[in-house]
């Protein structure tokens, strides 16, 4: 049969903006129910916390509600929303900046690295364990190169696609990479290769700077 | 091979970010160095690692968390004015706009849709639409359906309109419409109006539209022009075969709450923009009401 509505889940994006622009209330909640997985997985990724991901995906989706009226309609929504994502992570960030600078030192890294290793159970192939010593050693990257790593290498955006998201060239987003890769080899290092076990020991596992 | 290339131009070298000159210095370089091709790769392996962080999924709690806010944004827009009888704000989310007030579908149209989303909430089978009025003595004797949404306190204390929204498939004709409205009347549950729960009183609960119409509310609010009708229940349905709402009006009520009877109209999606109300009536079918 025929019904005098489209059925919201069928609609575009764009169009379900507009629609909630214009006062329909169902738009807004099917647009959450497409978006919030890859939503979270930015901000779980960003973060590395559930709980402040949690809270920047509410502010997000909250922020996009009342927002709506300000996209602009040559982005898609989904561009829009993974950068309203990023600045509520953004946000969370800047608060929680009551801890430390980064070090810059190297070398000090480097020692704070192999401590930290040496401290957690020796259990190189967990999953969880590499999970979380990749976010400590995104944690000390700078805000824009772990943004750039998190898009283009964590979950696999284009270059082009990481650029619009963030409002930069895309030769930006390329650098930005490289500069956290570099930055970053000394603490996953002996992520490299999960199985076999490596030896914390080898020469491998800490800088090799030379 | 006195100095090494460092790791960061390394990794520029990687993304191509390199200069001319620059670029084939360090080819050279790393061509002929085991440490550096080394490093070349173990940069390709931080980005390895990184995709292989393994996904959190999106916890239950924190989708219903969002929905919540969501829904709590909603309430806050359509919070009621403290009293009733003032006059709505002049702002675009004024928030309760009385249907026989002249103010406009512009601004009658969110509240309408906003309530229905309220409902698929509560995940009732129909789907209702609240209207706020100064409560009138036939209207608050009986409120038309439940499950009341989990509104603010305000508007759920002075809730006196509920037309009943569903889409149930329906083909209505013209010689069956009378018969056809009757089923529409049993199944939305509204004549066992006063203190009967809506779902529990039909037999089967009729489908919820997935979306309202945006013309739906100017064309109740047109049909409305001429009198103290409003629809008690609107199916989103076809009649003869083309696009047309189904509206039940209750005709005046003889004191017990129940309508003497109904008046089913077929109306024209179009309708909101008619001259006149007649005009967008094509057919119409009175229904005993007990």
């Amino acid at each position: 049969m025929t019904t005098v509505m489209d059925a919201v889940q069928e609609l575009p994006d764009k169009e379900l903006l507009s629609r909630h622009a214009q006062g329909d209330e169902h738009a807004f909640g099917e647009l959450v129910r497409r978006h919030r997985e890859r939503m979270w997985a930015v901000a779980i990724r960003v973060l590395g916390d559930p709980e402040e991901a949690s809270d920047a995906l509410q502010d997000a989706f909250l922020s996009a509600f009342r927002g709506a009226h300000r996209f602009r309609g040559e982005a898609q929504v989904s561009t829009w929303l993974h950068r309203i994502v990023i600045n509520a992570c953004h946000d969370r960030m800047r608060r929680k900046m009551v801890r430390p600078a980064i070090p810059t030192d190297d070398v000090n890294l480097d020692v704070l690295s192999n401590e930290r290793y040496k401290g957690t159970t020796p259990d190189p192939t967990s999953r969880t364990d590499a999970a979380l010593d990749v976010h400590a050693a995104l944690e000390r990257l700078p805000t824009e190169q772990r943004l750039a790593l998190v898009l283009v290498d964590m979950l696999g955006y284009r270059v082009d696609e990481a650029a619009a998201i963030l409002e930069i060239a895309a030769g930006t987003v390329k650098s930005r990479c490289a500069r956290g890769r570099a930055r970053l080899l000394p603490y996953l290092a002996h992520l490299r290769n999960p199985e076999p076990p490596q030896d914390v020991t080898s020469p491998r596992g800490g800088g090799r700077k030379s | 091979m006195t100095s090494h290339v460092d790791t960061e131009t390394l990794a520029l070298l990687a993304e191509g970010l390199l200069e001319g000159d620059e670029e084939h210095s360090v080819q050279a370089h790393v061509g002929d160095c085991e440490q550096c091709t080394d490093q070349l790769s173990a940069l390709t392996d931080v980005s390895r690692v990184l995709a292989e962080v393994p996904a959190t999924p999106l916890p239950d709690a924190v989708t219903a968390r969002i929905d919540d806010a969501l829904r709590a944004e909603l309430q806050s827009r359509q919070a009621p004015p403290p009293e009733e009888d003032a006059a709505p704000p002049e702002d675009d989310i004024a928030p309760v706009v009385p249907l026989r007030r002249r103010s406009g579908p512009a601004r009658w149209l969110p509240y309408l849709a906003a309530a229905a989303a309220a409902v698929f909430v509560i995940g009732g089978g129909t789907a209702v639409l609240r209207e706020v009025l100064a409560p009138s003595a036939e209207e608050t004797a009986a409120p038309l359906t439940a499950p009341q949404p989990d509104g603010p306190p305000g508007p759920d204390a002075a809730l006196s309109y509920y037309p009943v929204v569903v889409a149930s498939g329906t083909d209505y004709t013209a010689d069956g419409l009378a018969a056809q409205g009757r089923v529409l009347i049993e199944r939305a549950g509204i004549q066992n109006a006063a203190g009967a729960d809506g779902d529990a009183a039909a037999a089967a609960p009729l489908p919820s539209p997935s979306a309202l119409p945006s013309d739906l509310s100017a064309c109740v609010h047109h049909i409305d022009d001429d009198g103290q009708q409003r629809p008690k229940v609107i199916d989103l349905a076809t009649y003869e075969g083309a696009t047309a709402w189904v509206m039940v009006f209750g005709t005046p009520s003889d004191g017990t709450g129940t309508p003497v009877e109904y008046t089913v109209r077929v109306v024209t999606p179009e309708c909101g923009s008619l001259g006149s109300s007649d005009d967008a009536v094509v057919a119409e079918a009175v229904v005993p009401g007990h």
